[in-house]
């Protein structure tokens, strides 16, 4: 609620309002409703492609065919899914992208996480310019990035290594944390800190019990936000991975895009409901953290 | 409650004495905290960027051993090459295209959702699902829609007999709007969140005074909120250029550049260039040239940014 619409504010006492107060509030609340309406249809626009995939998802293959087209099957299955992870290396490609993501976004908040408490409580002029300069890696074209990587991995033989998708990914996860770390591991007073070292904490146990507990939501946001990303990524793997059974969601969804016939159209659909639900969920649970988190990167960053 | 601690405890002794001697050691400390992160990026970053700048001037096969040191012959052969000027083409009509689509989309929609209704939270929230999902995902769900015998949308378009190609993404005239479609479907998003953030720092009072002075609803957009948005505006118009230019996802998975080159952009010519004809030394030179691009757009759009700037303080 804006405080410039009092009346229609839910702690205001009706009664005491005038008839010419109370028209006033019913037109508001009209007003809003309409509004709402507005927002609700422009929302479709994001939400209906998402709903065919899913609500396509669950029809037989007859239907899908079916022209025109239903919009809700009678007949809903499971049978996409059954074959997703049944038959194909589905499976498989979550794990490694869990693996994956897992690995690159946790070292990128623990080397952001100390990164970022050494430049703001040690104060490195030079080391301050120099990190926060690293944010132009996130600007510069993957595709000039990917060239370098593949033939690097391919000099180590690491071509087709989760290892090295991990640490290529780094690219995209450290520059992203230390953005969204910053502004929270700046707001925590130094006095905490002192105030624990000086009743005996090393300064490891103080950053451990002070600095980690006071940065957590940041450092919830960061993970959360990088792990979508990683989750996304599709070029490095498409340039760094060329073994079947070492590929991403992404990559997985791609090959069948680009190899299927129109006949697994419902396969497809089930690998993209299945590939959105854990970045759905994700910023579901973490919602307030990434709000928060992205208001102060861009005011503070 | 720390506080409270650590004023008691400055108080009780003074802090300077032993702030000194923890400082020098501490500081190496710090230093060495900073590691890391100097290790990494010198070996993701610094040491790829001399590499790609090495190899632009090399003649190298992809999985070859040897490079002849070759100057600027691969400037020359990719740019006097004839995919060369309408890459570039495609590229800014892609990348401008899908930057006013956005533009578009995200302005109204942020004004919308900056006023007050029920349900305004949860609206907001659900407004960034497509921004989250997987590109692939993206991509998928739209080639699907209009996908020949299965797509809804196509069965739409053949149904109401509308003037546009039931199967945008085969057509000739067609497949570049079909990409920018999906890729400004993908992120405007990104625009609403920034324009929203920037909208609730308006100052209330303003408007009011404005109303006051008898301003009218166009009046109080163009001289409050439009000059508001101004550098921000810009901000985000610089970062989705960059982005938008980079991209390779959409265009790779909706249409692999075709038909016959229709929306192949810089990304994917260098892909092909590398992967399809396997000239690590040319696709090198044609990504310096596109990071060079990409450096003159950005300070254009500092320079906008500035001059925006000192306009309205």
């Amino acid at each position: 609620m804006t405080p410039q619409a009092p009346f229609a504010s839910k702690k205001m006492p009706v009664l005491v309002l005038s008839p010419r107060a109370r028209r006033a509030a019913a037109k508001r609340r009209f007003e809003q409703f309409l509004l709402m309406l507005c927002a609700l249809a422009v929302l479709m626009i994001v939400l209906l492609p998402l709903f065919w995939m899913l609500a396509s998802s669950f029809k037989p293959n007859v239907e899908l065919f079916q022209r025109p087209p239903t919009i809700l099957t009678q007949n809903p299955t499971f049978e996409h899914y059954v074959e997703l992870w049944e038959f194909t290396s589905f499976p498989r490609y979550f794990l490694n992208t869990f693996l994956v993501a897992g690995i690159s976004c946790l070292a990128g908040v623990v080397i952001s996480l100390i990164t970022v408490y050494s430049i703001t409580r040690f104060e490195f002029i030079a080391a301050r310019i120099f990190a926060f300069g690293i944010l132009f890696i996130y600007m510069l074209p993957p595709i000039l990035l990917a060239l370098p990587f593949f033939r690097i991995w391919y000099d180590l033989q690491m071509l087709n290594s989760l290892w090295a998708l991990g640490i290529t990914y780094l690219t995209i996860t450290l520059p992203f944390s230390l953005w969204i770390l910053r502004p929270y591991i700046e707001a925590i007073p130094r006095a905490l800190e002192e105030a624990a070292m000086i009743d005996g904490c090393t300064r490891f146990q103080a950053f451990r019990k002070v600095i980690v507990p006071q940065a957590w939501p940041g450092i919830v946001a960061s993970f959360v936000f990088t792990f979508v990303v990683v989750w996304n990524e599709l070029l490095y793997s498409l340039v760094l991975i060329s073994d079947e059974t070492k590929r991403t969601v992404s990559l997985g969804i791609a090959s069948l895009i680009l190899e299927t016939s129109v006949y697994s159209w419902g396969l497809v659909n089930a690998a993209g409901v299945l590939a959105t639900v854990p970045v759905l969920f994700l910023f579901a649970f973490a919602a307030r953290q990434m709000a928060s988190g992205l208001g102060a990167g861009a005011v503070k960053g | 409650m720390g506080q409270t601690v650590s004023d008691a405890a400055r108080a009780a002794m003074p802090p300077v004495a032993i702030g000194r001697k923890r400082m020098s050691r501490d500081r190496k400390v710090g230093l060495l905290l900073l590691l890391p992160l100097v290790v990494l990026v010198l070996g993701l970053t610094v040491y790829p960027i001399l590499q790609v700048i090495l190899l632009a001037f090399q003649q190298q096969g992809l999985y070859s051993q040897e490079s002849t040191f070759v100057g600027l012959d691969n400037f020359g052969s990719v740019v006097g090459h004839e995919g060369f000027g309408r890459s570039v083409k495609n590229t800014f009509v892609f990348t401008f295209g899908s930057l006013f689509l956005q533009m578009a989309m995200g302005l109204p929609i942020a004004l919308l959702l900056n006023k007050s209704f029920p349900l305004r939270a949860p609206i907001r929230g659900v407004m960034l699902f497509s921004y989250l999902v997987p590109y692939v995902v993206a991509a998928m769900t739209w080639k699907f829609m209009f996908s020949d015998a299965t797509g809804i949308l196509n069965y739409w378009v053949r149904a109401l007999d509308m003037p546009i190609p039931a199967s945008p993404f085969g057509s000739l005239d067609w497949a570049m709007a079909g990409v920018i479609l999906v890729n400004s479907w993908k992120n405007f998003p990104f625009m609403v969140i920034v324009f929203l953030a920037q909208l609730q720092t308006i100052d209330r009072q303003l408007y009011e005074a404005a109303s006051v002075d008898g301003a009218t609803v166009w009046q109080k957009f163009y001289r409050i909120t439009l000059p508001s948005l101004l550098p921000i505006m810009l901000v985000v118009g610089m970062l989705r250029t960059i982005w938008n230019f980079n991209n390779f996802e959409v265009v790779f998975l909706l249409t692999q550049g075709g038909p016959i080159g229709r929306t192949e952009t810089l990304p994917l010519y260098i892909y092909r260039f590398v992967f399809g004809e396997f000239s690590l030394g040319r696709g090198a030179a044609l990504a310096v040239i596109v990071f060079f691009i990409l450096l003159i757009m950005s300070v254009i759009y500092w320079r906008l940014y500035e001059r925006a700037q000192e306009r309205f303080k």
